[in-house]
């Protein structure tokens, strides 16, 4: 039978069949990668792999059917048999189909494009790629992450760099004897000469508790989302910085111990000679 | 080594043996020096260069140099010998190189606004009553812009005078980065108001709103003004805001001419992204209406 086949083969056809592979495969490699970046340059990255994908499988299809004509395949049956087995296919692989139809919405609700920022589940990293399936995302220590996308529509996800500015929280704590005031001023200060630190919005005090060792602020500072880090590894060290200069303390846990009676120091009785306050020899 | 002291805003050839200084101000001094096809750059705040003055003769001849020069320069003046003698003039600075195509320099400095919008707070706010206008003179601190003459006016980088902080202008949702400046948003032209760093900005504000005008801050545009000097005084073009009030944008006009203050003074610094001129503006007299808010 197969011999039969080989020696009906319309050699012609075969001819048509191979150049419109070979040309159209290469068309739309040439047309999906000169689409993305023309639309990349005027829209954003992502629409343009959206595009890009879209021409490349319509292109795929389209090259496809009319080679598959040109052997003479009839594409009625081909695409019922097709809707058939796609029905099966989508019974079996209900995950896979989950992944698909999340990904549309993912797409059309646009929660983030490529190259954001997200955490998901407490993983963070920038994103590579949008796909049919999952989302790639690069994580910060240089690993490789795939989302799924249904996974990523049911979860809660944070888009880091949503908006062009960022908020940094400092968490300040002084001793009980320093001046709140002045406190006050001299953060407000350092956050003036601190170069990542934006101006506006201005920086915010909240005070937070007064704590076992300490009274705790919450210091609000505004940067640039791209500077978050320098921000936070700049301020910190300034403010301990000045705080040195002005005598501001920072403290460290403090306990204080009771015999029983409130406030009442715990006697303390010396039985020899203390250690270091011995006279020297010669003198 | 020879020092050469550039005196003012202009173009100058650096030669191989040469550190040319440019003192811009208080803030800010600049060198630059060649070694053969490269030109090297950097920068220090006048404020720390107190304690290196010494250094800075009309002749500087270190010990160093003079031993390795024995093994003498080639004939462009690239050596490890003129490397050294470079880092030895001053062992804190850190110098950018850019390697040109020709050997034979012409630098061009001159000042231009910085490349973002300033948002100019005067340190006492103001208010304008309705129908009220006010003549005010903020200065805009000057960066200083390196051009290769003899690379086809090639931008080579820009020097900023003063480091200025920056501030967000607008909502959280639409908004802008912009520098940030502290002004005392003079009404007079005082004699002390010029410094060689920065740009004095005429503006003539106009409420023709219904309402009390509180200048809080401006978000001036710089990128669409001129720079002109006068006697070593730098200035910007004259500018007119018309405050309408309510969600009604304001209007900015820049006049595209040295204010009256400096009638004689010249063309130095180019806007960074000049307004087109269309027809109608030419027929207005080149007259640029731009749209601005005011804080």
């Amino acid at each position: 039978m197969i011999t039969d086949w080989i020696q009906n083969i319309n050699y012609e056809a075969l001819l048509r069949f191979s150049i419109i592979i070979t040309v159209g495969l290469f068309v739309v490699v040439v047309l999906r990668r000169y689409i993305r970046k023309l639309v990349t340059e005027h829209y954003t990255e992502h629409y343009g792999m959206l595009v890009s994908k879209v021409i490349y499988y319509v292109g795929i299809a389209i090259m496809f059917v009319s080679a598959l004509h040109e052997l003479g395949f009839k594409l009625g049956p081909l695409l019922g048999a097709a809707g058939v087995v796609g029905i099966a296919i989508a019974f079996a692989a209900q995950t896979t189909v989950s992944n698909l139809l999340s990904g549309f919405f993912l797409v059309a609700e646009k929660p983030f494009e490529i190259g954001d920022i997200i955490s998901v589940n407490g993983n963070v990293g920038s994103v590579l790629s949008i796909d049919a399936l999952s989302v790639k995302v690069r994580m910060f220590d240089n690993r490789y992450l795939r989302i799924p996308n249904e996974t990523l529509l049911k979860s809660e996800m944070i888009n880091v760099t949503r908006h062009p500015i960022r908020r940094v929280e400092f968490r300040i704590s002084v001793a009980y004897k320093e001046d709140m005031d002045k406190v006050r001023k001299i953060l407000f200060e350092v956050a003036d000469q601190n170069p990542v630190a934006l101006q506006e919005p201005s920086p915010a005090l909240i005070f937070d508790s007064f704590a076992s060792s300490s009274i705790d602020f919450i210091f609000n500072v505004w940067c640039i989302r791209a500077e978050f880090l320098d921000l936070r590894n700049t301020l910190y060290p300034d403010i301990k910085k000045r705080f040195d200069q002005e005598g501001i303390e920072i403290p460290f846990p403090h306990i204080s111990i009771y015999k029983g009676e409130v406030t009442e120091p715990i006697p303390i009785r010396l039985t020899g000679d203390i250690p270091g306050t011995e006279k020297p020899n010669n003198v | 080594m020879k020092f050469n002291v550039l005196q003012q805003w202009g173009s100058f050839s650096p030669n191989s043996n040469t550190v040319h200084k440019f003192v811009l101000s208080e803030t800010l001094t600049c060198f630059f020096t060649k070694v053969a096809n490269e030109l090297w750059v950097t920068t220090r705040k006048t404020s720390d260069a107190d304690k290196k003055t010494d250094k800075e003769q009309d002749q500087w001849t270190p010990s160093k140099q003079r031993e390795s020069a024995k093994g003498g320069a080639d004939d462009d003046g690239h050596s490890l010998a003129r490397v050294q003698e470079i880092i030895d003039f001053d062992s804190d600075l850190r110098w950018s190189r850019w390697v040109l195509r020709n050997g034979e320099m012409e630098i061009q400095l001159s000042p231009v606004f910085p490349n973002l919008p300033v948002v100019v707070k005067p340190e006492y706010q103001f208010k304008l009553i309705q129908g009220g206008s006010a003549e005010i003179y903020v200065r805009i601190p000057v960066w200083i812009q390196v051009k290769a003459l003899s690379e086809n006016d090639l931008r080579i980088t820009e020097l900023p005078s003063l480091q200025l902080s920056r501030t967000w202008f607008g909502s959280f949702l639409d908004g802008e980065i912009c520098y940030w400046f502290k002004t005392t948003a003079r009404r007079v032209l005082d004699e002390d108001i010029f410094k060689p760093h920065l740009c004095v900005c005429p503006i003539k504000v106009f409420n023709n709103s219904e309402e009390e005008l509180e200048i809080d801050k401006l978000c001036l545009r710089t990128e669409q003004l001129s720079i002109y000097i006068n006697n070593k005084s730098l200035w910007s073009d004259h500018m007119t805001i018309e405050y309408k009030g309510g969600n009604n944008f304001s209007d900015i006009i820049v006049s595209g001419k040295p204010p009256k203050e400096a009638k004689d003074a010249v063309l130095i610094g180019s806007p960074r992204n000049p307004v087109r001129k269309g027809f109608a503006q030419r027929t207005f007299r080149l007259i640029n209406e731009l749209q601005a808010k005011i804080g």
